[in-house]
């Protein structure tokens, strides 16, 4: 298993009696880029928080690069480029901000700051809050970048951004960052990004974990199976989901489809197609959108 | 980098702190010698005083106790900077998740917002002492260099040093509420609160004072002069008067090392 | 040489990303010792994680289709890579049984499938080089 540069263990956050993280079991492998996908209100940033030092976990525990978030966070800080809120000091202009950030870091690069702020074409002058947001986000992710860290950590990054800005920061990303034992961990509610780049996933509901796999093995491995026939089966081990509407049931598994498949003929079935299913498919599905009916009902 | 982040902010209130002390050195010395006429006989005399150098004393005093206003706002304005503001324009996510302790960022604004208001009160206090100086020696300077308090004759520098001590602790109490206030409101508008508890003090002073004469609240600021001179016996207080103003600064510490970002 | 890749498709990108070279190979786009960019420009072109790209490079490398050169450049092999016929027929079993499977269920017969798969050979065949990357990729 390779070595996590984040892990948590029962990583809880209550606000009086609402748990915004709810026991969450996270890792993340070196070298990785992890899409950490939910709703709004999932509890993402409140995670990522966390594992900035900004927020104190009500109980549980998260590690960051080996270290325990909120015991030595200057540890951890040092070796990390979190980019929570897309938001610095607004009187400062993006020149004033290098120097200003660089003192804290002594591995900072400025022959990084050059390429990076040429490549996403900040303009360097003008003062943070005169700046579009799109120009914003990319400051804050040259800030990070430049301070050369082992992580990245980054909340919704593309949030308000458009196509262009969006597709300007993957490449950079992409291109620059992501080598070498670099690990980048973000999250976001658009899908396709984190579908282009990341390599695993962590889909997170209601401060609970539902899924968190490599991206390839769920594009592998998870199959939509639709079915035709009568007293069907009511589970399967591997089993995520069912649903039966206008005479066609169809099953949700995380394995063995074909196998499921096959059985399904022999019980009578018809099985009409087994379809792959892409990461948006696989959200709706795990949060609950689709419309299930309960199994129990099935036959 | 992170000193001169506090000086970049700060500096405009800086430089107009510098001209508001300008003016108002320049309206006090004027208004006194207008009212008390140079070197000419006056009401303001001290009794058994060498005259007109009793004028000097009458100056020193007056601009002692004025130069409360203008320093006081100045560091009440300049008591709004740093991490207070910082937060409340929601910045805090980024200078948080910088590898410094909270405390290092408090003690930090605090330090350089400190010296500017000490060096206000030292170019103000400066000013009036070579002011005088010149008054003095307009006048044959005939005490050599000090001037009359009762029957004392009392060394310019210990005057002017001790109404340094005073304006600094002042000043410098006005500044630490203010700024320890934006930190623990989170906001630049904590400033708002620090007006709040120094009139609510005042206030309270006052009424317990009224109702019952016994009670006075400690004066907020220094003992510095008796009728005799400089208060000789001001030490202790002066030390009580720093570590009062220190507190406020902790506390603005704890607060944010316990805050949730 | 462009790859185009549908992350959304439920294919394993690497896999969309070995076909297309592949499939480039067999229709003459790419010849024999062309020099494929190296992983981390490939991955940036196409906004793709450069882990997946490195996978996709050696399974390739795996399969013969390429290979890695000291200096760290990827060359195209030429057709006939090192492999044993009977290796080389083992692999593409798979692919003519998942043919045969999908012929049978929508009834088609024999002699349909095979037509379908001469026409196939002919296709690549007649793709001039330099559009069949992109052509392959609508397909994919």
């Amino acid at each position: 298993m390779s070595e996590l540069v984040v892990e948590t263990h029962a990583l809880t956050k209550r606000y009086g009696s609402l748990a915004a993280v709810d026991g969450l079991e996270m890792r993340v492998e070196r070298g990785s880029i992890y899409g950490f996908i939910g709703r709004n209100g999932a509890g993402k940033t409140t995670t990522l928080r966390m594992l900035a030092g900004l927020s104190k976990a009500t109980s549980g525990s998260a590690r960051v690069l080996g270290v325990d978030a909120g015991r030595d966070q200057i540890a951890i800080l040092e070796r990390t480029g979190f980019v929570i809120d897309t938001m610095l000091l607004p009187w400062m202009t993006g020149k004033d901000l290098v120097r200003f950030n660089s003192g804290f870091f002594p591995r900072w690069d400025h022959g990084l700051v050059r390429r990076y702020a040429e490549a996403l074409e900040i303009p360097m002058d003008r003062k943070f809050k005169k700046l579009s947001q799109g120009n914003k986000t990319k400051l804050c992710l040259l800030l990070a970048l430049a301070q050369n860290p082992e992580l990245l950590v980054l909340d919704e990054p593309t949030a308000g951004l458009d196509p262009v800005v969006t597709d300007q920061l993957l490449r950079v990303l992409v291109e620059d960052f992501a080598n070498d034992g670099r690990t980048i961990l973000m999250s976001s509610h658009h899908l396709s990004e984190v579908e282009r780049v990341a390599d695993w996933v962590g889909i997170v509901d209601k401060g609970k974990l539902l899924l968190e796999a490599r991206l390839d093995d769920i594009r592998s491995h998870y199959r939509r199976i639709r079915v035709v026939g009568e007293r069907l089966p009511l589970a399967s081990p591997e089993m995520l989901a069912a649903s039966s509407a206008e005479g066609v049931t169809e099953y949700v598994v995380s394995a063995g489809a074909e196998a499921f498949a096959a059985s399904l003929s022999r019980q009578g079935g018809t099985v009409l197609e087994v379809l792959p299913l892409n990461l948006s498919e696989i959200f709706l599905v795990l949060v609950g959108k689709e419309n299930h009916v309960p199994v129990e009902v099935l036959a | 980098m992170y000193l001169w982040k506090y000086w970049r902010e700060s500096r405009i209130a800086f430089l107009a702190g510098l001209l508001l002390v300008g003016i108002f050195l320049s309206f006090t010395v004027h208004g006194h010698v207008s009212v008390s006429g140079p070197g000419g006989a006056s009401d303001l005399r001290h009794p058994g005083a060498g005259g007109e150098v009793g004028q000097a004393t009458t100056l020193l005093l007056l601009f002692f106790y004025l130069q409360i206003a203008p320093l006081g706002f100045f560091a009440w304005l300049v008591g709004s900077f740093g991490v207070g503001r910082d937060l409340g324009e929601g910045a805090g996510s980024f200078l948080f998740t910088r590898p410094r302790k909270r405390a290092v960022f408090v003690w930090s604004d605090w330090g350089v917002g400190m010296a500017e208001v000490m060096l206000i009160c030292i170019f103000a206090n400066f000013s009036i002492w070579m002011m005088i100086h010149r008054i003095l020696l307009s006048m044959g300077d005939p005490l050599g260099g000090r001037v009359v308090f009762g029957d004392n004759a009392v060394p310019l520098s210990a005057a002017m040093s001790m109404s340094t001590a005073g304006g600094i602790l002042i000043a410098g109490l006005i500044f630490s509420v203010t700024y320890a206030s934006t930190v623990v409101v989170r906001h630049a508008r904590g400033v708002i609160l620090s007006i709040g508890l120094f009139v609510g003090y005042l206030v309270t002073g006052a009424i317990a004072h009224h109702f019952w004469e016994a009670v006075s609240f400690p004066s907020l600021t220094l003992h510095a002069f008796t009728p005799y001179g400089p208060n000789t016996g001001a030490g202790w207080e002066i030390a009580a008067r720093v570590l009062l103003l220190l507190i406020f600064p902790l506390l603005a510490q704890l607060s944010l090392e316990r805050a949730e970002l | 040489m462009i790859v185009r890749v549908h992350p959304a498709s439920g294919v394993p990108i690497y896999l969309q990303i070995e076909s297309q070279v592949k499939h480039a190979i067999a229709a003459g786009a790419l010849k024999q010792d062309d020099a494929l960019p190296p992983v981390r420009k490939l991955a940036a072109e196409i906004r793709v994680n450069p882990n997946t790209v490195a996978r996709a490079y050696q399974n390739l490398e795996r399969d013969g289709v390429i290979r890695t050169v000291q200096g760290g450049g990827c060359y195209v092999n030429g057709q006939s890579s090192g492999l044993l016929k009977s290796e080389k027929l083992r692999r593409l079993q798979p692919l003519a049984l998942q043919l045969a499977v999908e012929a049978r269920q929508m009834l088609l017969t024999e002699e349909d499938t095979l037509k379908l798969l001469k026409e196939s050979f002919i296709e690549l065949k007649e793709e001039p080089a330099g559009k069949s990357g992109e052509e392959s990729g609508e397909r994919a």
